[in-house]
This record gives C-alpha cells, sequence and structure tokens, in this order.
C-alpha cells in the first residue's frame, strides 16, 4: 500500500513534469517568398519539392509611413495572388514593419488592423494551414519598447484566434532581452555595414556571426534560423552611399570590372528609376556559401534541431548555388 | 558714451529689425521673402496670400466650368444656378428635372433655378442624363476606400463592373456634347481604383490633344497624382506646376524628390524633362526660400541685414554652400539658354543667390542683366527691388543719392498704393498689417530696405534727424495708404512701433527736432516727402519727450509738454490702468499698496519731482533738506523700479534686456541722495526711513541671488553684502523707529534675509 503510494505520488510528479516541458517542434525546410506578385516558375516548384521545402513565410505587405500623411501608418505593397498558394505546405504569413513607424507613430490602432488585414488576405486567396504570423522589424534601441508593446498585444490578439507570434530576430539584436513572442527566426544575414563602402559584403561575413553568436546560448527564446540566398548591388558616390539596386546586370555597357565585386561606372546612365554617373562604384554582393556554412557551423554549435529557411525563393538567386549547397544549407 | 549707447541700442534693435514689444507683432526678415517666384512664400509655411491664391485659382476653375455649362447647353442662366446645379444639387434632385419637363409652370421648388428652367424648357435630356451620371460617379468615388481594407473578390467584382460601366459608358457616347466629361468620369473612376494604365489612356486618348479648359486642368491634376502615386516625383511636379490648384502637392512632391535627389539633380533632371515647366520655378522658390530663411543666431548681430545674410551663408556647411554656388552657376547657364522662355527668371534667381553670398557687385550686375531679358511686370518689379537693394548695400553712405531714394521711396509708395487689398482700405487695419508686421510685398520690401540697410548707414553717420524720419515713414506708410488710423483699433500700436523705439532711445533733442520737422517745412524734398508720411499726434509726442526728459531729471521741461497733452489722450493709453503706484508713499517700500489711477498722475509727478529738485539745489543741509532729499529719492526709486513714469519697458511694452538695463538714473545716484539724507538727519524715523528706502534698493540681491541649500554660505555672503549692512545698522541703530517694526513685521525680503543670515529655516 505503501509502496503504491509512492509509486502513484511519483508517476504523478513525473507526469506533470512531462506535460510542463514544451515539446519542441520537428525541424522543417522552410523559404521566403518576398515578391509583391505571388507566381512561381518551374524552377521554383521544382526547388520547393526537391527540397522538402514544408514551409512558406509570404510577405503579405510592408506597413510604412502613409506618402502623403507621415502621420499615420498604412499597407505597402501588398502581395497581389497570380498563382494559388501550393497546398502541402505550412505557410506563414509576413508582415514587415518599417522602423519609422515605430519612431513617429503611436501603433497601438495599427495592431487590430494588421492582424485582421493578414487574417483577410489569407482567407480571401485562399491561404490556409497557417498556425503562426510574423513580424519583422528592423528594431532599434529606441523604438524597442514600442515594439515590443506592439507585439505583445499582437500575442494576445492572435492567441485569441488560434494562432501563434514569431518574429525575426536580427544578430544585432541577440544581446538585448527577446520580445513576447511565440518562437524567433534568426536572420543570419545582412551582418554587414553596408553604407560602408569599405565593406566587401554586407550580405553575410562569418567573422560577423562569430561576434554575436556568444548571446545565443543565454537567448531566451526559441529560434528557427535563416540563412541568405539573395544578391544585390551596392552604389556609392564620392564614397556615400546612394541606392541599392536588385538584378543589376553586370554585363552593362556603361561599368567596368575594377576588381573581385566592385564596379566603376564609366558613362552616366538610368537603371531602375536610378541615374548612375560616371566615378561611381557599384559593390555587387552575393552571399558566398563557404561563408554560410561557416557561419551555419557557429550557430549549430549554439542551438540544436531548429528550422532553417533560406531566403527567398528567387529561381535568378537560387540558380548561384548548386544542389548540393542547398542540401547542405537545409541539412541539421 | 550717450551717443554710443543709443547707436549700439538702435543698432541692436534694427540688426534683428526686431521691435520689442509684449504687444502683438513680430517681425524679422525671414518673415519678408526678398525671394518671391512664386504667390507662395515658403511652400512649407503656407501663409494667407498663399491660400488665397490658391483659393482664387481653384475658384476660376469652378468659374471656367460654369461658363462651359452655359455655353453646352446655350444657356443664359445665372451663374450661381449653374453652379447650384452642377456642384450642389444630389443625385435625386437631377432625377427629379426631368419629370418637370412639360411642366414649365410647375410650382416645384426646382423651378427657382434659371438652369433647371432653361433645361425642363428646352427638355436637354443629354445634359440631364449627363448630371445623373455624373452625380452616381460621384456617390461611388465618395466610398472611400481604406487603405487597411482588403477588398474581396466580390467588393472587387463590384468595382470592376462599375468601371466597366463607366468605362462603357464613356466609349459609347459619340457625337455627345459631354463625351469629354463622360471620359472625365472615367479617368476619376480609374484612379480611384487605381488602374493607372487606363488613366494614361485616357488622358493621351481624350485630355492631352485637349485645348485649355476646366476639364483639361482637372484631369491633368489627376494625372499629376497618378506619377506621384507610381513614385515618379518629377514628372508629378510638372503636373502639378502646371495645373496649380494644390500647394500640397508641391509638398509632397518637393519633399519626396529633396529625399531622393540633390538640388543641383533635381534641377537638372526636370530642366532636361521641359526646361520651361512651371515645377522649376516652385523649385527655385524653395530653395530659395530655404537658403533666405537660414539664419544663425549669431547671424543678428551683424550691424545691417546683408551682413547678417552673409554671415549665415558661410555658416553653412561646405557642401551646402557649393550646392548654392553650382545652382548659381546653374541658373545662370539656364538665363543664357535660348530654349527657356523666362530667362529673366533665372537671372533673377542667380543674383538673389549672389546676394545671399555677400557678393553684391555680383548681385547688382546680374540684376542689370536680368532687368534687360524682358522680364513680365511682376518679375520686372523684383528685379527692380533687387537692384534697389543691392545698390543700396554697395554704397557707402557719402554714396548715398538721396534724390536717387527719394525715387525709391516714390515708386515703393505707388506700387504699396496699387497693391493694398480693399479689405485692407475698408477696415482700416489687418491683423499683421500695421505694428512693424505686414505680409504686403511692397511694403516689406521698403521696410527691408529701409530698417535693414539705408537706416543702419544714417545712424552710423549720426543722422538723426533723417534716421527717425526715414523710420518714422516705414513705420507709418502702410498705415497712412490704408486709411488706419480713421479706423478706431482694438489695440494701440503706437509704443510697439520702429518708430518708437527708435525715438525711445535716441536723446531727446532729436526727438524734439525730428517732431518740430515732421509739422514744419523744408527746403530738403527728401525731408518733405518723409515728414508727410510720419505720424501727426502731438499728444504722443508730448508724453514721450516729456517722459524721455524725466529720464534725465528735466523736471520742469517734462511738465510743460505733460500739460499739453490732453485728459482723453492719458486716460486712452495703455498704461493709464496701472497709474496706481503711490510714489510718495514710503510704507509702499515696505508694503504694497495702490491708488487708483488718475490720468494726471504724470503730470502730477513731474511737477512734483520739479518742485523738488529746484528746493534741493538752493536748501543749505538741514532737517528741510533731509526730508527733501528723501522724497526725491522715493520718487526716483519709483521711476527706476517701476514702468508708467519714466521707463517703457519692464513688464510694459518693451522687454528686452537691453531697456531693462537702461537707468535713466541710476541706483549708486539714489543711494547717495538717501544715505545723504539719512547722514543729514536726526529724526531717527528719518534715518530709518533712509535706511530701508536703501535696502529696498538691494531687494532683488537677496531674492534672487541668495537663494538655494547652503545656507552657511549665503548668510556670510549677504552679511557682506550692502543690503547686509544696512540691515545690521538699522537692526543696531533704529530698532525702536516705527519703521524698523514695519519693516520686521511686513517686509518678506527683510524676512528672508533673517532667515539666511540666522539659519531659521
Amino acid at each position: 500500500m505503501k509502496f503504491a503510494k509512492i509509486f502513484t505520488t511519483l508517476a504523478f510528479i513525473a507526469m506533470l513534469f512531462c506535460g510542463c516541458q514544451s515539446k519542441k517542434e520537428p525541424p522543417e525546410n522552410g523559404i521566403y517568398y518576398w515578391r509583391t506578385t505571388f507566381s512561381l516558375n518551374d524552377y521554383e516548384h521544382s526547388f520547393l519539392q526537391k527540397h522538402n521545402i514544408k514551409r512558406l513565410y509570404l510577405r503579405l505587405f510592408d506597413v510604412g509611413l502613409d506618402m502623403q500623411n507621415p502621420n499615420v501608418a498604412s499597407p505597402i505593397a501588398t502581395l497581389r495572388f497570380k498563382d494559388s498558394i501550393p497546398q502541402n505546405m505550412e505557410i506563414i504569413p509576413v508582415v514587415f514593419i518599417d522602423n519609422e513607424v515605430f519612431k513617429k507613430i503611436d501603433m497601438t490602432p495599427y495592431v487590430s488592423r494588421i492582424c485582421d488585414r493578414i487574417i483577410k488576405i489569407c482567407k480571401q486567396n485562399g491561404v490556409t494551414n497557417i498556425r503562426y504570423i510574423q513580424m519583422d522589424c528592423d528594431w532599434i534601441k529606441t523604438t524597442r519598447d514600442q515594439y515590443f508593446t506592439f507585439l505583445q498585444r499582437a500575442k494576445g490578439l492572435l492567441h485569441d484566434k488560434g494562432l501563434k507570434l514569431y518574429a525575426t530576430i536580427r544578430l544585432h539584436q541577440l544581446s538585448e532581452t527577446p520580445p513576447d513572442v511565440d518562437k524567433g527566426l534568426l536572420m543570419c544575414y545582412n551582418t554587414g555595414a553596408l553604407l560602408n563602402e569599405k565593406t566587401n559584403n554586407s550580405i553575410l561575413a562569418a567573422s560577423d556571426v562569430n561576434l554575436y553568436a556568444k548571446h545565443l546560448s543565454k537567448y531566451k527564446l526559441e529560434l528557427d534560423v535563416a540563412y541568405p540566398a539573395f544578391s544585390w548591388s551596392v552604389v556609392f558616390r564620392e564614397g556615400k552611399f546612394v541606392c541599392l539596386l536588385r538584378g543589376f546586370d553586370t554585363q552593362n555597357q556603361n561599368i567596368k570590372l575594377e576588381k573581385s565585386n566592385i564596379y566603376s561606372v564609366m558613362q552616366s546612365f538610368v537603371t531602375q528609376g536610378q541615374e548612375l554617373k560616371a566615378g561611381d562604384k557599384i559593390r555587387v554582393e552575393i552571399p558566398e556559401y563557404q561563408q554560410i556554412e561557416k557561419s551555419k557551423k557557429i550557430i549549430e554549435k549554439r542551438i540544436k534541431g531548429c528550422s532553417i529557411a533560406i531566403f527567398a525563393l528567387d529561381s535568378a538567386n537560387l540558380v548561384k548555388f548548386n544542389e548540393n549547397e542547398i542540401k547542405e544549407i537545409f541539412n541539421n | 558714451m550717450k551717443l554710443r549707447k543709443f547707436l549700439t541700442i538702435s543698432c541692436l534693435c534694427f540688426t534683428a529689425l526686431q521691435t520689442f514689444g509684449c504687444g502683438p507683432y513680430s517681425y524679422e526678415p525671414s518673415d519678408y521673402y526678398l525671394f518671391r517666384l512664386t504667390p507662395d512664400t515658403d511652400i512649407y509655411n503656407l501663409n494667407k496670400d498663399t491660400w488665397d491664391y490658391y483659393a482664387k485659382r481653384n475658384q476660376d476653375i469652378v468659374n471656367l466650368n460654369i461658363t462651359e455649362w452655359q455655353k453646352l447647353v446655350g444657356s443664359n442662366a445665372k451663374s450661381n444656378d449653374v453652379y447650384e446645379v452642377v456642384y450642389k444639387y444630389l443625385e435625386t434632385d437631377i432625377a427629379r428635372i426631368e419629370s418637370l419637363f412639360g411642366k414649365a409652370k410647375s410650382k416645384d421648388t426646382l423651378l427657382r433655378n434659371s438652369f433647371v428652367q432653361h433645361i425642363v424648357r428646352v427638355k436637354d435630356k443629354q445634359a440631364l442624363e449627363y448630371l445623373l451620371f455624373a452625380k452616381m460617379c460621384e456617390r461611388y468615388r465618395g466610398i472611400s476606400i481604406d487603405d487597411w481594407d482588403y477588398p474581396s473578390a466580390e467588393d472587387l467584382k463590384e468595382q470592376e463592373e462599375m468601371l466597366n460601366l463607366i468605362m462603357q459608358k464613356a466609349s459609347t457616347i459619340k457625337q455627345n456634347r459631354f463625351s469629354d466629361r463622360y471620359a472625365f468620369q472615367a479617368l476619376r473612376a480609374a484612379f480611384t481604383f487605381q488602374n493607372w494604365d487606363l488613366c494614361l489612356k485616357l488622358w493621351n486618348e481624350n485630355f492631352e490633344p485637349m485645348k485649355p479648359c476646366s476639364i483639361r486642368t482637372l484631369a491633368e491634376d489627376y494625372i499629376g497624382g497618378l506619377y506621384y502615386r507610381k513614385g515618379d516625383y518629377v514628372k508629378a511636379l510638372s503636373y502639378f506646376a502646371r495645373t496649380d490648384l494644390n500647394p500640397q502637392n508641391y509638398k509632397c512632391c518637393l519633399s519626396k524628390i529633396n529625399e531622393k535627389f540633390t538640388m543641383e539633380e533635381a534641377f537638372a533632371i526636370i530642366y532636361k524633362h521641359d526646361c520651361n515647366a512651371l515645377a522649376l520655378q516652385y523649385l527655385l522658390q524653395t530653395y530659395g526660400t530655404a537658403l533666405e530663411t537660414n539664419r544663425s543666431w549669431e547671424s543678428y548681430n551683424e550691424p545691417c541685414y546683408l551682413c547678417s545674410v552673409k554671415k549665415s551663408f558661410h555658416a553653412l556647411e561646405p557642401a551646402k554652400q557649393k550646392q548654392y554656388m553650382d545652382l548659381h552657376s546653374f541658373c545662370l547657364k539656364a538665363a543664357k539658354d535660348n530654349q527657356v522662355a523666362n530667362r529673366a527668371m533665372w537671372q533673377y534667381s542667380a543674383a538673389f543667390i549672389s546676394l545671399m553670398c555677400g557678393d553684391i557687385e555680383a548681385a547688382k550686375q546680374e540684376t542689370k542683366a536680368g532687368q534687360q531679358m524682358k522680364p513680365n511686370e511682376n518679375l520686372s518689379d523684383k528685379l527692380h527691388i533687387l537692384y534697389v537693394i543691392t545698390e543700396a548695400a554697395g554704397s557707402s553712405f557719402e554714396q548715398q543719392n538721396e534724390q536717387a531714394l527719394l525715387q525709391n521711396l516714390r515708386w515703393f509708395e505707388q506700387k504699396i498704393k496699387v497693391n493694398l487689398p480693399k479689405e485692407m482700405t475698408k477696415k482700416g487695419h489687418i491683423e499683421g498689417s500695421f505694428g512693424n508686421w505686414s505680409t504686403y510685398y511692397y511694403n516689406d520690401m521698403l521696410r527691408k530696405l529701409l530698417l535693414g540697410i539705408v537706416i543702419p548707414k544714417y545712424i552710423a553717420e549720426g543722422k538723426n534727424l533723417k534716421t527717425l524720419l526715414l523710420t518714422g515713414y516705414t513705420t507709418e506708410l502702410i498705415a497712412n495708404l490704408s486709411g488706419y488710423r480713421k479706423h478706431s483699433q482694438e489695440w494701440n500700436e503706437d509704443f510697439s512701433t520702429d518708430i518708437f523705439v527708435m525715438m525711445d532711445t535716441m536723446p531727446v533733442a532729436d526727438v524734439q527736432e525730428y517732431v518740430a520737422t515732421i509739422y514744419g517745412n523744408s527746403s530738403d524734398s527728401l525731408i518733405n516727402y518723409l515728414s508727410s508720411f510720419c505720424y501727426k499726434n502731438k499728444d504722443y509726442y508730448n508724453e514721450l519727450i516729456g517722459t524721455k526728459l524725466m529720464r534725465e531729471e528735466r523736471f520742469t521741461e517734462a511738465a510743460a509738454c505733460f500739460e499739453q497733452v490732453k485728459k482723453s489722450y492719458w486716460t486712452s493709453m495703455n498704461i493709464y490702468p496701472y497709474f496706481t503706484y503711490p510714489i510718495f508713499d514710503d510704507a509702499n517700500l515696505i508694503r504694497r499698496t495702490s491708488i487708483n489711477p488718475k490720468w494726471d498722475y504724470k503730470l502730477k509727478y513731474a511737477q512734483e519731482m520739479s518742485r523738488l529738485k529746484s528746493q534741493m539745489l538752493i536748501m543749505q543741509p538741514s532737517e528741510e533738506k533731509a526730508a527733501v532729499l528723501y522724497r526725491y529719492s522715493l520718487g526716483l526709486i519709483a521711476a527706476e523700479h517701476k514702468f508708467s513714469l519714466t521707463k517703457y519697458g519692464k513688464d510694459c511694452y518693451i522687454s528686452y534686456s537691453i531697456y531693462q538695463g537702461n537707468d535713466s538714473v541710476s541706483s549708486e545716484k539714489i543711494d547717495r541722495l538717501l544715505a545723504e539724507a539719512g547722514d543729514m538727519t536726526k529724526d531717527k524715523e528719518l534715518s530709518a526711513k533712509c535706511l530701508v528706502a536703501r535696502m529696498k534698493m538691494k531687494d532683488a540681491e537677496i531674492s534672487d541671488n541668495y537663494w538655494g541649500d547652503n545656507d552657511k554660505k549665503r548668510g556670510k555672503a549677504i552679511s557682506k553684502s550692502l543690503y547686509g549692512t544696512l540691515a545690521k545698522l538699522i537692526e543696531t541703530k533704529f530698532a525702536d523707529t516705527r519703521t524698523f517694526e514695519m519693516l520686521s513685521a511686513q517686509c518678506d525680503t527683510y524676512d528672508l534675509y533673517r532667515q539666511i543670515i540666522y539659519q531659521k529655516r
């Protein structure tokens, strides 16, 4: 009898303990979709299948200051659905919020507007299989409180609707207290100083990751990780940042390769709505696989069994990696 | 010393061109924009002129539309009636009109409208059909599309259907008088649904080839909006510049353009697109105004306006300076471009930038060149003003040509007269038009020329009479031309004007000469001209001169001036309610009391002080003399510490720090008189009173300087101060006097002193 009592008590305690422990979700391969029209070409369809992508981070819209009334926030660049969403994967709707809005206005009234809009867009476009909503914002110290309050409110609202809140975390934010969200996604890119002409590649440098990774072990939020597969070109004029160009054609006759990834503009021309002048420098940045590999090792020393995502689903950039490299990126 | 003092004060007054006062005005050069190409003086701070201009501009479009309607329907109905139908009637009203066809004698209220009568009489179904359609479109457009809304497929379908309906109508309407208006409704609908391709198609096919008319202008404005939404701000600006219906459109475009382009780049891009784009005029205005309003604080201490702007320019970052110099070069280049229709505008802009950089000679030459470029009348005036300013700025005093100055002043006078708004002459005053602040360009420029450039030269040469005449003229001209003084005004602004400050700080003899001159005749044509406009009010001048005389203790002469001032003038003065300080009541030094204001307050004061002064001069040391000295000192204390006697400052009209420090009679002198009286008398009570009066003079030291935490330190400092010495004296030698009893019981400052010394806090 005594033995039975002890056994029952111990079993009860064990059950409680098991119940208290949150189950970590099994890792899934994911990829971001960041274009403004949802439409997949054959390569992209095939990519999703080949690499067993089970999670699609789908940017629905940005939130920024209204063009005509900077005291008001408004949705920008809402995704247009040309194709239907693949049915066999989890969709994580993403909203990118410009940090400027937290500097200039009180975002309290916008929490419900943003959440409602996300749900409406998903409903009307057959986006199902949603468990999480992701908020993405490059907050800084001075906007942290406002943004975290915003997330807290959003979490409450979403929980009421049976959804969870997911937030992006940048490497430099690892030293800060994590926001009150259900899960975070560590953006393992944009590690370098974009605006500095002397930076070689601002997209990813493992040495930069190493500097921030030490905070991971103490970071009190479950994290997934995203690695870069995008490229851009950074334009400088007299040492000062001018603009970013995407999908820039390095075969342009008006430019000349100066060294490694730096081009000089020989003759003024206009591209993507920007006028480039003679003498401008263009730094073409493409993430190197070796840097991703090294960064992954650094991260995985500290985070085990997390889901991996790639930014972003765009055949023009993905073709720069071979299949094995993609496989290795997803391998955890 | 006195000359230097008033010169300093005057210069400091005028370097900022600021007249200090607690009145409703303030004016600084940045309020008066020299550089004017567009109606909007500052695109980011729209003023009344601008709103009036745009209200008129939009009304012009409405009027044009009404005229077009009258022609379309062949009606000479009253414009107001056409307006009512086209702009105000609801769908239901329009729908009712058709039911009145054939019932011209119906008693329906709609038939009171002459336009409706016409439509009914001629049975103009086409017009009615269009009006009904337009009202329906308005209804659909009026449904606000919240940015945060995400229309469902059904919503989109309905909107698409509506758009198709509108489009169908627009395309099936042929040989219809209203086909262009149907097309306009289609454009509006397409814009609402953000169908940019369709908008552009409609614009290109229907409106671009049109002759200027109301519909074309309105359509063009939508196209400006389209390009703005698409992010092509340069193009948007060029459209908005042509329609010129809403200055907010410029604000939005320019702020976006500024974000993306440097100054020179913005100009170059638009210029390349269209060298005659009206948008360039607005860009020039924006940058010109930015340069003009960029004033560093240090620059306000410069002796003249142009020295001040030069200093401000050189305080800009080198990169910014270079930008403006590049813009200057760009302007000169554009002025030489034969493709440019308004070359004078570019020349004017270049000259302006030269002026702002302090290169007066270049500005002058460039202005002269601009005058040769056949400017229109408006620009011709601007160039003339710029030329006058550069010439005045570039000449030394000796080179000043008073005849040329007189000619220029007459020119300004005419321009001000002709351009005065009707409301101003009707009411005689519009807020901001007098009291040193005017938003009327020609008057502003006259003031800038005289107060900022010419008068400082006269001041520097000690030409006080002409300084006063020029200042008086500058102040009074617009009041004169508008009939300001014929109407009663809520606020007496005569003590808030430049001429008042000038008179208040000049030697009294100069003011007397000025007053005599404006009432007399001179052989000097400039003097006669200026005098004819100066303010004429003997009460005003006598009161002012009397006050100035009192500051110099010339009480007899002051009384003589005050005797000429009418009782009604005294009681009309703003300070009349403050004639309440009981000057010779020494109990007031300890415990504040007041009397009822009397109209002859200052006169009685002057007369009493005159009497006392005369006695002081002839009396031998005696008890009587001590009493006279004491009473005289009380009178001086009252003048020192209270306004409404010898000062217009200290809580009154003028509160700038220079003036507050302008002691008419020094505290040291009063202290000496009181000390002399105290030593002279054997009357303990009088001695105590003298001490108290002296302590009162040092009152502020205790209240202001000895406040804080460290009582010991403060106590030591106070006990060493004069207040402390006097307090000790009265405590030790006059403790048995009634005066000391009152001091101990009622004087807050003395109480504070005791607390600090004896640390009883």
